[in-house]
């Protein structure tokens, strides 16, 4: 978890636009998210950026423009596993699963070494865990959960998705200290939130979105205030 | 290839509800023993009497765990590490049609098998002498087929509707009632034993057919053609298909 990558994990979404029968979720969106940095991805509810986080993920086609994940395609991507990790659902998995069976199963998908599932419930303070089922997980073990599977071959992009929610205070300050020390270690970690503070805490440059449009995007510092930025842009929609 | 159908199959077993699943038609037929012999009819079950139990719920179990198989992982978020780490989704859809087909196949033998033994145990004299060996491999090979076809439809039925319930209960409604009302419906009733269904009760009544059945190779090919038409439709669908939930 200490190498560094090299910049080949920037993740680059150039003109976006995604169409859902007429409604236009995301509109003709241009970023980068950049290795080694945190880039906190924000918007009121409804403004695309899950569906933005999924196109980068190979998850939806999208309508035109193109993301790309170190250069390349979600899809043309020979070792999909080590380039990205995503954690975007804190259902995670089945609830009658045993944590350690779904982390392994997920280790066998990405084709990692099943030493990697006792490492990465480590990682995220989950080892006792194991032999618990998923439905008997809290919120924020859960969270956790997703996070082990993001991390399980160790990818050079990770894309977080709302991770920060249902956590307890103690979880966030893991949570914060463990995004930051990915991008020490080199990697891209897109990080989408509607927690503005702790996007302003964690983040090193910022998205900020609404109705699928880029309203801002840059280093964190150079946007003032966060707050009073994004109801500046967003006219006082709810986060 | 063989790496991801065998994680697909450890998938499907990893849960209590996939595990039930894949025992109940064991259970089912073991029951079904006992019961008849419970009400003294045990010296009247041949093998293929046996097999042909077996053969009644095939299509049903398989079908919904092939449905579930992909649906439920849609439902529950799995399949956003799932793609995340298999993004040709083509592939992933064809090992999760033969993880299930395989599973189905070994499931049943186990339920034959369990059946054998427990109907051997309670009429040794009749039972295992009842049938031709001929008759019996060749209902046995029907039964298999079966299975190994239907797990194939519901994983294209899943990946299709997206749906766990919907999938499942749509299945089981079209199985037990519309290959049977459908054709009335539309004035055409000898068009019932075309469909995939009773395609399938022709494969394993194959050693002794019934007049309105169709011959065991028409029934194959039917059933074939089915199997062949559902995966590609599905696998195109699944490909194309935004993972929004």
């Amino acid at each position: 978890m200490t190498n560094h990558r090299t910049p080949t994990s920037d993740l680059v979404v150039s003109d976006l636009t995604k169409r859902f029968g007429r409604q236009v979720a995301v509109d003709h969106l241009s970023f980068t998210a950049r290795s080694g940095r945190v880039t906190g991805f924000v918007g009121p509810n409804g403004a695309g950026k899950t569906t933005t986080l999924r196109a980068l993920l190979g998850l939806v086609t999208p309508t035109s423009g193109s993301v790309t994940i170190g250069g390349v395609a979600p899809h043309d991507l020979t070792a999909p596993a080590a380039a990205i990790g995503a954690h975007l659902d804190p259902r995670v998995g089945p609830a009658g699963r045993r944590v350690g069976t779904h982390l392994a199963l997920v280790a066998d998908l990405a084709a990692v070494n099943r030493h990697r599932v006792t490492d990465a419930l480590a990682e995220v303070e989950l080892a006792d865990a194991a032999r618990r089922r998923i439905g008997t997980l809290s919120l924020g073990m859960r969270q956790r959960l997703g996070l082990a599977v993001a991390l399980i071959a160790e990818p050079q992009a990770v894309v977080l998705d709302e991770p920060f929610n249902g956590l307890d205070p103690g979880g966030v300050r893991w949570l914060r200290e463990r995004v930051r020390a990915l991008a020490s270690a080199g990697r891209t970690v897109l990080l989408s939130s509607h927690l503005l503070l702790e996007v302003a805490q964690v983040a090193d440059d910022v998205v900020m979105i609404d109705h699928g449009r880029l309203l801002a995007a840059g280093p964190i510092a150079d946007l003032g205030d966060l707050e009073t930025t994004f109801f500046d842009l967003t006219t006082g929609r709810e986060p | 290839m063989t790496t991801l159908i065998r994680t697909e199959m450890r998938k499907l077993t990893s849960t209590r509800s996939g595990v039930a699943l894949a025992l109940a038609p064991a259970v089912y037929t073991v029951l079904v023993v006992f019961l008849v012999r419970v009400h003294g009819g045990a010296d009247e079950v041949t093998a293929i009497d046996l097999a042909r139990g077996v053969g009644d719920v095939v299509p049903l179990v398989w079908g919904v765990l092939g449905a579930l198989a992909i649906a439920g992982e849609i439902r529950d978020g799995s399949i956003v590490a799932t793609l995340v780490a298999v993004p040709d989704r083509r592939r992933l859809f064809a090992a999760k049609a033969a993880a299930v087909a395989l599973t189905a196949v070994a499931a049943t033998a186990m339920a034959l098998v369990a059946g054998t033994l427990a109907a051997a145990s309670l009429a040794p004299s009749t039972f295992l002498d009842a049938a031709s060996a001929g008759e019996l491999a060749q209902t046995i090979f029907g039964v298999l087929a079966v299975a190994a076809g239907f797990a194939a439809i519901g994983v294209a039925i899943g990946a299709v509707v997206g749906q766990p319930t919907a999938a499942a209960v749509g299945l089981v409604l079209w199985l037990l009632v519309g290959e049977r009302a459908v054709p009335v419906a539309l004035g055409v009733n000898d068009a019932a034993r075309w469909m995939p269904g009773r395609a399938g009760e022709a494969l394993i009544d194959a050693a002794a057919p019934l007049p309105e059945s169709l011959a065991a190779g028409s029934a194959a090919i039917v059933l074939g053609v089915v199997v062949a038409t559902a995966a590609a439709v599905a696998s195109e669908v699944f490909r194309r298909r935004d993972v929004t939930s």
